[in-house]
């Protein structure tokens, strides 16, 4: 009888788990229906309707949905899920719970590529963006292992991040500074804006995507065992280095994708899997599952935010995750102090 | 058979192990003892491979660690390091079940194997009662038991211990050292760190006394635990008596009285016995 019970409970059927993540592709919907609804002209939910499934090119209405803001809703889902994922990793792999690709200046670093790309290699077509992206984000992940010497839940890796940050963001300007005319839409692509990116640019980087998204449920059983600690993976015969530089590779990539498609936008990956580790703890196929789907709806709901605050005007989707991830950031911060 | 050949290892700008040879034959409980700072821990990870070896080589029953893979080692030998933070949102259960690591991949998760791995671990280390307990509120003891748990789950013939019993009460030493010799009669050889002099007297067949990165004696219990190893190993000017109970060597410091002049040094290495 024991026995029976504990094999149920070994490899029961998570009902709650499983409903949980039913609600959140429930809310998930919601707020997809809300964003495509809300915005400069607010929109009925008959129309939308009709936009999506019975579509007539004549009303204006409709051609807003198709046209404008179906393609921010799914650059939007496609930003929140990756930069969720790029978080949870970063928090595993350097077992600090501050780690974030915008934190530590990857985002910055892929920025710096693509506009530097864009002012001394034209003649390299816009296909190779993300490639320049994933140089960037990869340099400055290697510039802050060097400074902090990837100790493990250090705070000179929070340190080392925000001064890689800086030092990107500082040359991102001097660029900018060069070519004022010709980089004037990319000062607002700078701030994080999906508003000004548009399908043409996901279609250079969903082969990447697609690929890193796989890749990360497969790390799935070595993040479990990591999380357990280095020493103790490590004997249960995890390879370490292997799982961090394979970590770091996928971080590099979602982090390189969303750069390219809407500038580096920050503290996603930083709050996302915090929120979703007060729901699932202990397993990270449920945590990256939850988080993508976290993500996805508060890149959503953020981008509903900076196309209503200020009405008819929008701001950029980067400046509301800020608003909402510096105070969570703070919050973490004085706990770690405790 | 457990060989360690021409073992040298460190860190960084340190040399920790200079040249260790050792042959533990299979079975039992061997016991690393030495000065903090000799290199047992180190030795221990060389072993089981956390540490790259600077030169040297480690077989299990002839066949060099070095070259298998991090899991094929892992399905041979287990290693229990010291714990220093609890893992957070895991039950007892979920720690246990993290033993069958090396035996799984993507494609095959849970086997019956896997099962009965864990539900003899959870048998032998008595943590029924509180398997569905998140780790952290369970008391210092009980998790060790969880870890010990889990590295037995592993199912491996080799088990590495570090100090398994630091940071636990008298009582629950004992009860744990207890539950690790019984380990024994399951065939399993056991490799253990330990502090306590009389602890390591009491549990080991076979004790490895190291100095400064070298095996300074080895051999059993009885030839080596003297007065003049303990002296040399540990700088510990002791009395060994016979525990009337076990049979065992006991090793009683010399107590300094007040009227004599106690030197620092007496007292840092009385310090260093802990009473058990």
């Amino acid at each position: 009888m024991l026995n029976k019970v504990e094999a149920h409970s070994m490899s029961g059927f998570p009902v709650a788990r499983l409903s949980g993540v039913l609600l959140l592709l429930l809310a998930v919907a919601i707020a997809a229906f809300l964003h495509l609804s809300l915005g400069a002209k607010s929109i009925d939910w008959v129309t939308i309707w009709q936009a999506l499934f019975e579509y007539n090119p004549l009303d204006m209405d409709q051609v807003i949905i198709r046209e404008s803001r179906q393609a921010r809703l799914i650059v939007s889902v496609v930003v929140g899920a990756s930069l969720a994922l790029a978080g949870v990793i970063m928090q595993a792999i350097s077992s600090n719970p501050l780690a974030d690709p915008g934190l530590l200046g990857i985002n910055s670093g892929a920025a710096f590529f693509v506009v530097a790309s864009l002012l001394f290699f034209p003649m390299f077509g816009q296909d190779y963006l993300p490639v320049f992206a994933f140089l960037g984000a990869a340099f400055a992940a290697l510039l802050v292992i060097l400074l902090s010497g990837w100790e493990q839940g250090s705070e000179r890796l929070v340190l080392a991040g925000v001064v890689v940050t800086a030092l990107f963001s500082a040359m991102t300007a001097i660029l900018l500074l060069i070519d004022q005319q010709g980089l004037e839409k990319l000062r607002h692509w700078l701030t994080g804006a999906i508003g000004a990116s548009d399908l043409k640019k996901l279609q250079w980087v969903y082969p990447y995507l697609i690929f890193a998204i796989v890749c990360c449920f497969t790390l799935v059983r070595s993040l479990n065992a990591f999380h357990l600690g280095e020493r103790v993976a490590a004997s249960l015969g995890v390879n370490v280095l292997l799982l961090k530089v394979s970590g770091l590779a996928l971080v590099v990539v979602l982090s390189g994708c969303v750069v390219t498609v809407a500038g580096p936008i920050g503290f996603v990956g930083l709050v996302v899997p915090h929120v979703a580790r007060l729901l699932v703890r202990n397993s990270y196929a449920w945590l990256f599952l939850y988080s993508l789907l976290i993500g996805t709806l508060l890149l959503i709901l953020s981008d509903i935010a900076a196309r209503i605050v200020l009405r008819p005007y929008e701001i950029n989707t980067g400046i509301i995750t800020a608003f909402v991830g510096a105070p969570v950031f703070i919050a973490l911060v004085l706990r770690r102090m405790k | 058979m457990l060989v360690i050949e021409h073992l040298n290892a460190g860190y960084k700008n340190k040399q920790v192990l200079k040249d260790i040879n050792l042959t533990l034959s299979e079975g039992g409980f061997i016991t690393l003892m030495g000065a903090n700072g000799c290199g047992k821990t180190t030795l221990l990870h060389s072993i089981s491979g956390l540490l790259k070896l600077a030169s040297g080589d480690v077989f299990l029953n002839e066949v060099s660690l070095l070259t298998l893979k991090r899991k094929d080692v892992a399905q041979r030998l287990a290693l229990l390091p010291q714990i220093a933070t609890t893992p957070s949102g895991l039950t007892a259960r979920e720690l246990i079940m993290q033993g069958r690591f090396p035996w799984q991949n993507w494609w095959r998760q849970w086997s019956e194997l896997d099962e009965k791995a864990v539900n003899d671990a959870i048998e032998v280390t008595n943590v029924r009662d509180y398997l569905d307990l998140p780790l952290e509120q369970l008391s210092g003891g009980q998790q060790q038991r969880c870890w010990i748990a889990m590295t037995l789950a592993q199912d491996t013939p080799v088990v590495l211990l570090d100090e398994p019993t630091t940071y636990l009460d008298v009582a629950h030493q004992v009860e744990l050292m207890n539950l690790i010799s019984s380990l024994k009669s399951k065939g399993k050889t056991i490799i253990a760190v330990l502090h306590d002099l009389n602890q390591a007297a009491t549990y080991s067949d076979y004790l490895v006394m190291m100095k400064e990165g070298e095996v300074y004696t080895q051999g059993k219990v009885k030839d080596v635990f003297t007065k003049e190893n303990l002296s040399a190993v540990f700088g510990l000017d002791a009395h060994i008596i016979t525990d009337p109970y076990n049979g065992t060597p006991i090793a009683l410091p010399v107590v300094t009285l007040p009227d004599n002049v106690a030197s620092t040094a007496d007292l840092n290495n009385r310090q260093q016995i802990h009473y058990a």
